[in-house]
C-alpha cells in the first residue's frame, strides 16, 4: 500500500538512524524520518509534494531485522526500528543505481541549461559516480520545443515519474504518458501530439518537480530572470507588486470583494487602474505564449467594481506619530505616497496648484478613458483616511514648507510643462501644446480646435489629444510620429479606439515645418522616416528617404513630445540637465535631507501604475525617516490557500481571451462618455478561468541538495 | 531543516562554492577562523566541477615519477607566454604553492591517479583526478563543514560592506530578503562573468550566444568583480577569455558525443568561405585553436570537412587528437554514423553531407569554386606530403576521397573569463593605487594577472584550476595572518 504523506495525526513514531534516536510521525517514511532530523539519504524519485513511487534506487538503506536493502521512501516508520543509512552494501546499492541512471543520460553539464539547478548533478557529486560498469549508450532522441513555455529532451529523461505523478496526483490534470520510442522509454503526452491539445493546463508542475533538463522552461523566458518573477511574471511585471494570480483566482472563485483587497494590499486606486493602467502584465502574461494574454486590467476593473467597501474596516491609520509630512502635487504619485504615510500615523497635507486634484488623472486623461466619478471616489477615500488635501495653493519652495515646520517633504509635481519642436512656423497661431491643451479642456476652458488637426507624437498623450480633438468637433485628424508602426509608444487599445474613432496614423514621419497662412496653422510638412533609433549617448537617429517631402493640411497642430516638471524659480531642490528633479533611484531622496522625490517628476512622462509605485517607494522611504518602519503592505483580504489539484483541462488551452466591448465609434466621437464597457459577471468568470495560476508553482517545496545538510 | 540559519558574525565570508572558493574555506576552517560560503547556485562547485585535472610542479607525485620540469621553468614559461604581461609576483605565488596544494588535496580525501600530460610536446604538469572536479568539490565541502564552515546554496551575495577602507560584511540575498553578515574579510570566488552579454561584448568585443559559445558556466553575472570594483577595486586581465573551438554545439549533441570527437581530428577545416584557416594539428592546444576560430568564426562560423575514408580511420586506428581525458589518443569511434544520421534526420542546421564537394559547399552556403579549390589544394598537399600553406606535420595530410562528404559546423567556445579585479601575490585585492583594500581577497576566474592576453595551455595545462585552487589556499592564508591567526598555527 502506497503511504502518502500527511497523514491522519497519531502519537509519534520513534526509530534510530545512524545510532541517533529520532522521533517522527506515524506514517512518515524512513526516508522522510531520516531527512527530518537532518540525515541526508540520496533520493531522485522522490519528492516532497507527490506520493512515492520507490523506482530510483538510490534511498536505499539497511534496517536490523530485514533483510536486503530495503528501498526508504516506500518503507513506512515503525516502533523501535533500527536504521543504517551508510554502509559498503548501501554503497554498492546506490553507485549501481546511479550508474543505471546516467547510462542513457547525455554527458552535457557544460551545456545544459538546467547544471546547478540539477538534482541528478549534484545525485552525482555526491556519490562520486564516473567511470561507470554499465555501457553507456546515445539515446539521439529529438528534442521537443514546439510546445509553448516548456521544452521536452526525452535524451535526459531517468524515468523518476515525477512529471507523470504530478500532472495526475498532484494537478488532476493527467496528460503525460510513459512512453516507448524504439528501446527507449521517456514521459509525453499520450498520442504525442501538442500540450495544447491534450488537456493540458500548463501549470508547470512537470518542469518544476523534474529532478533533470528533460522538461525545462524556455530559457528565453527564465534566463537571467529572478525566479520567482520568470514564473509568475504578471506579478513581477506590476511596478506595484500587486499579486495578480491571488486576485485572478479570488474572481474566479466568486469571491470579488476579496479580489478588491488583494489589490487594495498594494495601491489605493484600484478602479482607476482598472480603467488606464497600461498593463505591463499582460505583455508578460505566460497565458499570452498560449493564445493571448488574460486580460488583467478588464479583470482588475471588475473587482472594483464589485467594491462591498468593508476593506476599510480592516484599514486605519496607526497612532499618531507627531511626524508632518508635507506632498507636493496630488497627482497618483503624491497620493499614494499621502495615503501610505497617513497609514503609517504621519499627519499628511498634500498641496495641489490647480483647483482639483488628481493630477494628470484629472488633467491630462481625458474622460472618457477615466469617469470622474470614478477618480473622485478613490481620492475621497484617501481624504476619508486623513489625508488632507489642499487645492490650489501653489508651493514655490521647499524653504516655505520647513519654515512651516514639516518634519519631511515629498515632490511629486508631475510633469505638467510639454514642448514644441524648434521647427519654423512653431509659434504660429493654432500650435498647440499637448499638456496645456489637455489641462484647457479638463479645467472647462474655451479650448476649440480647427476642423483638420495634426497631432505630433505617438505615445498615449498624443491619443488623449487626437481623441479629444475629434470630440470637441475636428472632421479630420492625423496623428503623425517619427517612429514605425510596430514601435509606436502608445498602447494598442489605445491605436485600435483611436483608428475606429477615424483618426489617420502616419507613422515614421518627421515634421520639418509648421506651414502658416499670415500666422495662423495651414499644415506640417514632413519627410518619410526610413529609420529611427536611439545610439549609445541616447541621441535620436533619424534617417529620412530622399525626395519625400510631403505636406499634410490643417488648421491646428498639437505638440505631444515629451514633458517635464514645471518647478518654480528657487525652488530648492536639484533638477538634472533633462529637467526632472533629481533623486536617488532607490531611496527618492533628493539633494537636501529630508526632502523626497517621486512620479514622473523624477522619471519624466511614464505611466500610473509607475507613478503608484514611484509613491509607495517614496512612502516608504519617508517613513523610515521619519523613524518608522517602512512597512506599508497591507494586509486585507483572506489567506487562502490555493486547491494544488486543476483537473482535467480538456479545451483549455483553446479558450480564448474575452475583452470588454466599447461604446460603437459614432455614439462616442460627439462626447465624453466613458468608452471601454468593461466585464460583465459571465465574461470576467470565464476570463479568470483562463488563468493558468502560475504562483501555484512557487508552493510546490524545493528538494534540498546534499550540501545543504 | 537542514542548514542552520545565516550567521549575522563570522570571521570570513566566502562568495562562491567553486575550487577558489572551498579552498580558501577549508584553509580558513583549519585555521580556526569562522566561515561562512555563500553560493548562489542551488548545487555546489559551479564550474569547477568539470575539471579533470590541474596543473601542478615539484609536487610529490611528480618526483616519485622523474618528473623534472621546475617551479623556475614553469614560471618562465607561463611569463613568456604572456609576453610578461602577467603579474610575476602572482605567478610566482602560485606556481610555487601548487606542489605542496596536491599533497594538500589528498589530506583533503581527493585521489590523484597520475601525473602526466595530455597534449603533445608539454611538460608533465597535468595531475588527473579520480572522480573530476566533483570530487574535488565533495572532498572540500565534506572537509570544510566538519572543520565547521557553514556552507549555505541558493543564497547570493549581492554587496560588499565597508567600514572606510576595510570590509566589514556582506549582503546576502535570502530568498527575497536582504541579510547583512558581518566579517572581518571576505574572499571573491564567483567565478567570472562568463553568461554576462553585456560584458562580454564590452570587453572582448564578442556577440554570447551568436559567435560565441559558453561551456560549464551557468549565471555568472559577473556578481564578485562587480562587487569589488564598487568597493574600490582595480580592473586587472578583464578581456581574457578560456577560447577553444568545438564542432557541433547545440541541444542535440551531447558535450563529448562521437561527431564533436572527430571534428576535432586534424584533417581539414575552411572558413565559411571555404578557405583553411589553420594548421589543423594546433587542435592538440584549445588556445591556439580557440584563438585561430576566433579570428575567423567573429563574422561567421568555421567547418570541419571529412568523408568516409576519416569515418573509416577513426572506428578503425581511432583518434589522434583527444578531447579531454575521457576521449584519449587511440579511442576507437563506433557510433559516428549513427550520429550522423540521426543529425541529418533531426534536420540539424549544423551537419551536412553530400556526394561532392560541389554540393556539400551548397549546404555549408560557401562558395562552391573556392571549396573545391581547397579540397584540391589540401589533396595535392596531402599527395605532396607537404603542406606550403600552413606547414602541418605530414603525419595529418590525409586526403579527403569521398564518397560521402561531410561538413561540421563548428563554433567558438570558452570555458570562461579569466580576469577582473587586481590582486597581488598574497591575493589582496589592490585599489587603484595598488594599495591593499584591507580585509578583501579574490581568486579563480575573479582575479587578474595570472595571464596575458591568452590561456597558456601548452606549457602549464591544467592551469586554470590550479590557478583557483591554489588562489583560494593563499588568498585563505593571507586572510588568517590579517586575522592574527596564521602565526598561531
Amino acid at each position: 500500500m502506497p503511504i502518502y504523506k500527511h497523514m491522519t495525526k497519531q502519537s509519534p513514531i520513534r526509530l534510530t538512524i545512524d545510532g541517533r534516536e529520532v522521533e517522527t510521525r506515524a506514517g512518515a517514511s524512513v526516508l522522510e524520518a531520516a531527512l527530518e532530523n537532518a540525515i541526508y539519504v540520496p533520493h531522485l524519485c522522490d519528492h516532497p509534494d507527490l506520493p512515492p513511487a520507490g523506482v530510483c534506487g538510490l534511498c536505499v538503506i539497511e534496517i536490523e531485522g530485514v533483510g536486503g536493502l530495503p528501498t526508504s521512501c516506500v518503507t513506512p516508520v515503525s516502533e523501535g526500528m533500527v536504521v543504517r543509512t551508510q554502509s559498503e552494501p548501501i554503497s554498492r546499492g546506490r553507485r549501481l543505481a546511479m550508474e543505471l541512471l546516467l547510462a542513457g543520460h547525455p554527458v552535457d553539464c557544460g551545456t545544459c541549461q538546467k547544471y546547478l539547478n540539477c538534482e541528478l548533478q549534484s545525485l552525482k557529486q555526491y556519490l562520486g559516480v564516473e567511470e561507470s560498469s554499465v555501457r553507456r549508450r546515445a539515446k539521439l532522441l529529438p528534442v521537443d520545443s514546439s510546445n509553448p513555455l516548456f521544452i521536452h529532451d526525452p535524451n535526459k529523461c531517468v524515468l523518476c515519474g515525477r512529471c507523470v505523478r504530478a500532472c495526475w496526483e498532484l494537478r488532476g490534470v493527467g496528460v503525460l504518458y510513459y512512453k516507448k520510442r524504439g528501446r527507449e522509454f521517456y514521459t509525453y503526452t499520450d498520442d504525442a501530439g501538442p500540450l495544447a491539445e491534450t488537456g493540458c493546463r500548463f501549470c508547470g508542475a512537470c518542469a518544476e518537480v523534474c529532478p533533470t533538463g528533460a522538461i525545462q522552461d524556455k530559457q528565453e523566458l527564465v534566463a537571467d530572470k529572478n525566479r520567482k518573477a520568470a514564473l509568475v511574471p504578471c506579478r513581477g511585471a506590476c511596478p506595484a507588486e500587486i499579486d495578480v494570480p491571488r486576485y485572478v483566482r479570488f474572481i474566479k472563485d466568486g469571491d470579488y470583494p476579496a479580489a478588491l483587497e488583494v489589490i487594495r494590499e498594494k495601491v489605493p486606486f484600484p478602479k482607476v487602474l482598472g480603467y488606464v493602467c497600461d498593463h505591463p502584465c499582460e505583455a508578460e502574461c505566460r497565458r499570452g505564449e498560449i493564445n493571448q494574454p488574460i486580460s488583467i486590467r478588464e479583470l482588475k476593473r471588475f473587482a472594483a467594481e464589485h467594491d462591498d467597501g468593508l476593506w476599510k474596516q480592516n484599514v486605519s491609520p496607526d497612532p499618531p506619530t507627531d511626524k508632518r509630512v508635507a506632498v507636493v502635487g496630488s497627482g497618483p504619485a503624491g497620493l499614494t505616497a499621502a495615503y501610505y504615510l497617513r497609514l503609517q500615523g504621519h499627519e499628511v497635507t498634500v498641496f495641489e496648484s490647480l483647483p482639483e486634484a488628481g493630477g494628470m488623472l484629472r488633467y491630462g486623461i481625458p474622460g472618457y478613458r477615466l469617469p470622474r466619478e470614478v477618480l473622485e471616489g478613490e481620492i475621497r477615500d484617501i481624504e476619508d483616511m486623513g489625508v488632507v488635501i489642499d487645492t490650489g495653493t501653489r508651493v514655490e519652495s521647499i524653504d516655505e514648507l520647513l519654515e512651516q515646520g514639516y518634519d519631511a517633504v515629498l515632490v511629486a509635481v508631475g510633469a505638467h510643462t510639454g514642448q514644441k519642436l524648434v521647427i519654423p512656423g512653431a509659434s504660429s497661431e493654432g500650435a498647440l501644446i499637448s499638456t496645456e491643451f489637455l489641462r484647457d479642456v479638463n479645467l472647462g476652458n474655451d479650448a476649440a480646435v480647427g476642423k483638420k488637426v495634426v497631432v505630433l507624437g505617438g505615445g498615449n498623450v498624443a491619443f488623449d489629444c487626437a481623441r479629444v480633438a475629434r470630440r470637441l468637433g475636428a472632421a479630420e485628424v492625423h496623428m503623425a510620429c517619427l517612429e514605425c508602426r510596430e514601435n509606436m509608444p502608445a498602447s494598442a487599445d489605445e491605436i485600435e479606439q483611436g483608428e475606429d474613432e477615424g483618426i489617420v496614423i502616419r507613422p515614421s514621419h518627421t515634421s520639418t515645418r509648421i506651414l502658416d497662412r499670415a500666422g495662423r496653422v495651414a499644415g506640417v510638412e514632413f519627410l518619410d522616416v526610413a529609420s529611427f533609433c536611439f545610439d549609445e549617448e541616447n541621441v535620436p537617429q533619424i534617417e529620412v528617404i530622399d525626395g519625400s517631402r510631403h505636406a499634410v493640411e490643417a488648421d491646428t497642430v498639437i505638440f505631444a513630445m515629451g514633458q517635464h516638471p514645471d518647478v518654480p524659480e528657487g525652488f530648492g531642490v536639484e533638477v538634472t540637465d533633462r529637467s526632472l528633479i533629481g533623486a536617488d533611484p532607490v531611496t527618492l531622496s533628493t539633494n537636501r535631507e529630508g526632502v523626497f522625490a517621486a512620479g514622473d517628476a523624477v522619471s519624466g512622462t511614464a505611466s500610473v501604475i509607475k507613478a503608484i509605485a514611484s509613491g509607495r517607494k517614496a512612502a516608504v522611504a519617508l517613513d523610515r525617516f521619519l523613524g518608522g518602519s517602512g512597512r506599508i503592505d497591507k494586509k486585507l483580504a483572506p489567506q487562502v490557500e490555493p486547491m494544488p489539484c486543476l483537473g482535467p483541462g480538456k479545451g483549455f488551452a483553446a479558450l480564448s481571451r474575452v475583452a470588454g466591448s466599447c461604446a460603437l465609434p459614432e455614439d462616442r466621437v460627439g462626447n465624453f462618455c466613458t468608452v471601454a464597457m468593461g466585464l460583465e459577471e459571465g465574461a470576467a468568470a470565464d476570463e479568470s478561468t483562463r488563468c493558468l495560476q502560475c504562483d501555484l508553482r512557487l508552493k510546490i517545496k524545493t528538494v534540498e541538495f546534499w550540501g545543504s545538510y | 531543516m537542514t542548514v542552520g540559519s545565516i550567521p549575522s558574525t563570522v570571521d570570513v565570508v566566502v562568495v562562491g562554492s567553486g575550487a577558489t572558493g572551498l579552498a580558501a574555506a577549508v584553509t580558513l576552517a583549519e585555521g580556526g577562523a569562522k566561515v561562512a560560503v555563500f553560493e548562489k547556485q542551488r548545487s555546489l562547485g559551479g564550474t569547477s566541477n568539470f575539471f579533470q585535472g590541474t596543473f601542478a610542479v615539484e609536487s610529490e607525485m611528480q618526483r616519485e615519477r622523474f618528473i623534472t620540469f621546475s617551479r623556475d621553468e614553469a614560471f618562465r614559461g607561463v611569463m613568456e607566454y604572456s609576453h610578461w604581461l602577467a603579474n610575476p609576483r602572482l605567478v610566482r605565488a602560485i606556481v610555487n604553492e601548487s606542489g605542496a596544494t596536491i599533497s594538500w588535496l589528498q589530506e583533503q580525501g581527493v585521489v590523484f591517479t597520475d601525473a602526466t600530460i595530455n597534449m603533445p610536446d608539454s611538460p608533465r604538469t597535468y595531475h588527473v583526478i579520480k572522480g573530476r572536479g566533483e570530487a574535488v568539490v565533495k572532498a572540500l565541502v565534506t572537509q570544510a563543514k566538519s572543520q565547521g564552515a557553514e556552507v549555505f546554496s541558493g543564497k547570493p551575495v549581492t554587496a560588499l560592506l565597508k567600514q572606510g577602507a576595510k570590509v566589514r560584511g556582506v549582503v546576502v540575498d535570502d530568498d527575497g530578503e536582504e541579510v547583512e553578515v558581518a566579517a572581518k574579510a571576505v574572499v571573491i570566488a564567483t567565478g567570472g562573468f562568463a553568461n554576462n552579454k553585456e560584458w562580454i561584448k564590452k570587453y572582448s568585443g564578442f556577440d554570447l550566444g551568436a559567435n560565441l559559445i559558453v561551456v560549464g558556466n551557468m549565471g555568472k553575472a559577473g556578481d564578485g568583480i562587480r562587487m569589488a570594483w564598487e568597493a574600490g577595486a582595480a580592473e586587472e586581465g578583464v578581456s581574457t577569455l578560456e577560447l577553444f573551438r568545438v564542432a557541433p554545439v547545440g541541444p542535440e549533441f551531447a558535450m563529448g558525443c562521437e561527431l564533436e570527437l572527430a571534428t576535432a581530428q586534424p584533417d581539414l577545416w575552411v572558413t565559411a568561405r571555404g578557405e583553411r584557416f589553420c594548421d589543423e594539428s594546433i587542435g592538440f592546444w584549445d588556445t591556439q585553436v580557440g584563438n585561430a576560430n576566433a579570428k575567423y568564426g567573429k563574422n561567421a562560423d568555421t567547418f570541419s570537412l571529412f568523408d568516409d575514408s576519416v569515418i573509416e580511420r577513426v572506428a578503425d586506428r581511432g583518434l589522434d587528437n583527444n578531447v579531454g581525458m575521457d576521449a584519449l589518443p587511440g579511442r576507437k569511434l563506433v557510433n559516428l554514423r549513427k550520429e550522423i544520421q540521426a543529425a541529418l534526420e533531426n534536420g540539424s542546421r549544423d551537419v551536412f553531407a553530400a556526394d561532392s564537394i560541389e554540393e556539400l559547399a551548397g549546404k555549408m552556403e560557401a562558395d562552391p569554386a573556392v571549396l573545391e579549390t581547397t579540397v584540391d589544394e589540401y589533396n595535392e598537399a596531402c599527395a605532396n606530403a607537404y603542406d606550403a600553406l600552413f606547414a602541418k606535420d605530414r603525419k595529418y595530410l590525409r586526403p579527403l576521397v569521398g564518397p560521402r562528404y561531410y561538413a561540421v559546423r563548428a563554433h567558438t567556445v570558452f570555458l570562461g573569463t579569466m580576469g577582473g579585479i587586481k590582486v597581488n601575490g598574497n591575493l589582496e585585492v589592490l585599489d587603484k593605487k595598488d594599495e591593499v583594500i584591507p580585509g578583501l581577497y579574490a581568486g579563480g576566474f575573479d582575479a587578474g594577472g595570472m595571464y596575458g592576453d591568452s590561456y597558456p595551455i601548452k606549457g602549464s595545462s591544467g592551469l586554470a584550476s590550479a590557478f583557483a585552487l591554489n588562489s583560494g589556499r593563499i588568498a585563505g592564508k593571507s586572510a588568517l595572518k590579517y586575522l592574527g591567526r596564521w602565526e598561531a598555527l
